[in-house]
């Protein structure tokens, strides 16, 4: 038994690796995907293929003080967030509120005046991306922490305990407490300072105690508004409309190419040469397999958008015809893909090995897994040559952001999708052209 | 100017894989009414050749003309209409029924009357009791003659049946014979590949011998005989002495 089913399988694999383009693609799909998702999560880890890259956040400095461009020298050379300055003059506080609820930003700050004598810096944020704006509080406090010295951690415990729920005569009596603490300490650290005992310290602990980071938040120096367009539905979140945007462009370019693969089928069973041989131009086989690939396209979007309209509230009423033609720009450039992928492959298990490894790496790259703030500077410069990043793009403007399809920066989105269509589509025909009308 | 009654007419065509010759000079003529065979051994380039009368393939040098016009791949669909091809698979479409896929055919081929088209069709392969059925409950036999219905509904001047009796039973291919000698009386040409000698010499009114790519004889069975020094033996014995007994597609290419 044991030697029949060993021929078996030496017969198997001859057959495995006879068509040696399928299967270096089976080999170079793993690959791929090992390499793609190594490069990411060790960007996330913080080694293996670079630091995360810098969230961007607007900036408008009212102070125009000593210390507000001690604060904006540190913002510049914080690790985590990336300054943003208009490129003359200063954004007014409309703008900025303008920007974020447009999407052009999704964070800005407001260095107000008085900052220098304690005032509050003001966070724009966006509230459906929670994650990004966790980093950017942090990176802000950070900031601070840097210009201001000493003094931020006093201010922020006084504000804390202002805060904490404390009786006031309590509070003032535990602040009253901290001076005496404070010239303590002060003293303490000039001695070890001046005496070479100081080291750099082993660094805090993480304290994730609900109460803890509650007390945190209160005390961080600055406040938070959030800025979203009207008649946004909040019951949704940025990552919400991403991911369902995300899985729609991934299975588009699944379900597509095994529909054009329909092709390499009528090549099978000889129905191609009758078609060839018929009374019209080789153009119109693939039209043919063209519209109905991206028919079927236009219906498997229409059918995932009502189900996430219905079970996780995307709004996909208000912006409808947006909707519909950003959806029939992406089924019109996955279905070139994939007719491209059809008239170029041999075998099946080269069509495939070249799809999967395709539509995997651009979904991972191109943002249809975690958005792409999630990845490394060098992935995210990758990621716009992906159809998937521009046809995300056009997605959340309309989604999130609620923009018409008139919009330059949809438009932008737009233009690039149809651009990846007609490329691939003429790649197609040339392939085509090739393989089947050849001599 | 060519003679009135060739339909078609083939000059020095030759066709490449790569460095390998598949199709040497052939120079043939078919004419109008006509049946004429094409017979060869495995590799000899028959089905390489159909593909050039077809259209499907350029030629690497040499001319077509059919019914007095330059034939080539982008030749017009008005004048590919007036050909008709019957591939050596049944080019059909199995998840639909006979009727479906004579009305997509039909529809394709630019047929004047579909609907009239459509039941010829199904009269001529002998589906009208399950036409409604899917192709893929059909029979070898049938699928064959849905297959050669498919390539008439447009009642072509000139078909081309690469090895159409492939696999079917005595009864279809007597259909299938039936079907064809009509055709002829009502004036069709036709271009008929097979291995078959008896079928070759009962239909075909003339035949030519391709072998390693090169014609090596072209007439009535009668006039190859004697050509290969066999004077009245049968086509069988006529193409062993005109292409020799070794195995031909064992041969490196």
């Amino acid at each position: 038994m044991l030697r029949a089913a060993w021929q078996l399988a030496r017969k198997d694999l001859r057959i495995f690796f006879r068509d040696r383009t399928g299967m270096l693609l089976g080999f170079a799909l793993p690959i791929a995907l090992v390499g793609i998702f190594g490069f990411i999560m060790g960007a996330l880890g913080g080694k293996g293929g670079g630091d995360l890259s810098p969230i961007e956040v607007a900036v408008l400095d009212e102070d125009v003080s000593p210390a507000s461009a001690t604060f904006l020298q540190a913002l510049r050379d914080s690790p985590s967030i990336a300054p943003v300055f208009a490129k003359e003059g200063a954004f007014t506080r409309d703008q900025l509120q303008e920007r974020v609820s447009d999407g052009k930003e999704a964070f800005a700050v407001i260095v107000p005046q008085g900052f220098a004598d304690g005032a509050d810096l003001v966070l724009l944020r966006d509230p459906g991306r929670s994650l990004e704006a966790r980093l950017v509080e942090f990176g802000l406090v950070a900031a601070l922490f840097k210009a201001r010295g000493g003094d931020a951690a006093w201010d922020m415990a006084r504000r804390g305990l202002a805060q904490s729920g404390l009786p006031p005569e309590d509070a003032a009596r535990a602040e009253s407490l901290m001076a005496p603490l404070r010239m303590g300490l002060d003293s303490m650290f000039s001695q070890a300072e001046s005496t070479g005992r100081l080291t750099e310290g082993t660094g805090g602990k993480d304290d994730d105690e609900p109460d803890a980071f509650g007390f945190m938040e209160r005390a961080l120096p600055m406040q938070l508004q959030d800025v979203a367009p009207a008649g946004r539905d909040q019951q949704i979140n940025y990552y919400v409309s991403h991911a369902v945007s995300g899985m729609t462009v991934m299975m588009l370019l699944f379900t597509l190419t095994g529909a054009a693969r329909s092709l390499l089928t009528e090549r099978d069973r000889g129905t191609l040469r009758r078609l060839l041989a018929a009374p019209m131009r080789p153009g119109s086989i693939l039209l043919g397999k063209f519209l109905m690939a991206w028919l079927l396209g236009l219906v498997l979007v229409s059918v995932l958008y009502v189900f996430a309209w219905l079970v996780f509230h995307v709004d996909i009423v208000s912006r409808w015809d947006t909707l519909l033609v950003i959806s029939a720009a992406t089924a019109a450039a996955c279905t070139s893909f994939a007719i491209a992928i059809a008239a170029w492959a041999r075998t099946d298990k080269q069509a495939d090995g070249v799809s999967t490894l395709i539509i995997l790496s651009m979904s991972a790259l191109g943002g249809s897994w975690f958005p792409t703030i999630a990845m490394p500077p060098a992935a995210q410069t990758v990621a716009k040559f992906t159809l998937t990043y521009w046809s995300l793009r056009g997605y959340q403007g309309t989604l999130w952001y609620g923009k018409t399809w008139t919009d330059p920066d949809v438009l932008l989105s737009l233009g690039v999708v149809m651009a990846v269509a007609v490329a691939l589509g003429v790649l197609a025909m040339v392939l085509f052209r090739r393989r089947y009308l050849a001599g | 100017m060519l003679p009135m009654d060739t339909l078609l007419e083939v000059e020095e065509l030759t066709y490449r894989y790569g460095e390998r010759v598949a199709v040497d000079r052939v120079s043939l003529e078919v004419h109008r009414g006509e049946v004429f065979g094409l017979l060869g051994p495995n590799g000899a380039g028959k089905t390489t050749f159909i593909s050039c009368l077809a259209g499907l393939l350029t030629p690497a040098s040499g001319s077509l003309w059919f019914d007095g016009a330059v034939f080539t791949p982008r030749t017009r669909p008005e004048q590919r209409a007036r050909l008709g091809l019957v591939p050596q698979e049944t080019a059909v479409y199995d998840e639909l029924s006979a009727r479906e896929n004579l009305a997509f055919f039909a529809r394709l081929l630019g047929a004047a009357d579909e609907p009239a088209a459509v039941a010829a069709g199904l009269q001529l392969a002998g589906l009208d009791g399950r036409a409604d059925e899917r192709v893929q409950t059909y029979s070898g036999g049938m699928k064959r003659r849905l297959n050669l219905a498919v390539a008439l509904l447009h009642r072509p001047a000139l078909t081309l049946l690469d090895e159409p009796t492939v696999g079917v039973d005595p009864q279809s291919r007597h259909h299938l014979f039936s079907n064809i000698e009509a055709l002829r009386r009502e004036g069709h040409a036709m271009v008929y590949t097979s291995h078959s000698m008896d079928e070759v010499q009962r239909l075909c009114d003339r035949v030519a011998i391709l072998d390693r790519g090169r014609l090596v004889g072209c007439g009535t069975p009668d006039e190859l005989a004697v050509r290969a020094g066999v004077p009245g033996a049968d086509l069988e014995r006529t193409f062993l002495e005109l292409t020799g007994r070794s195995l031909r597609d064992a041969e490196a290419g």
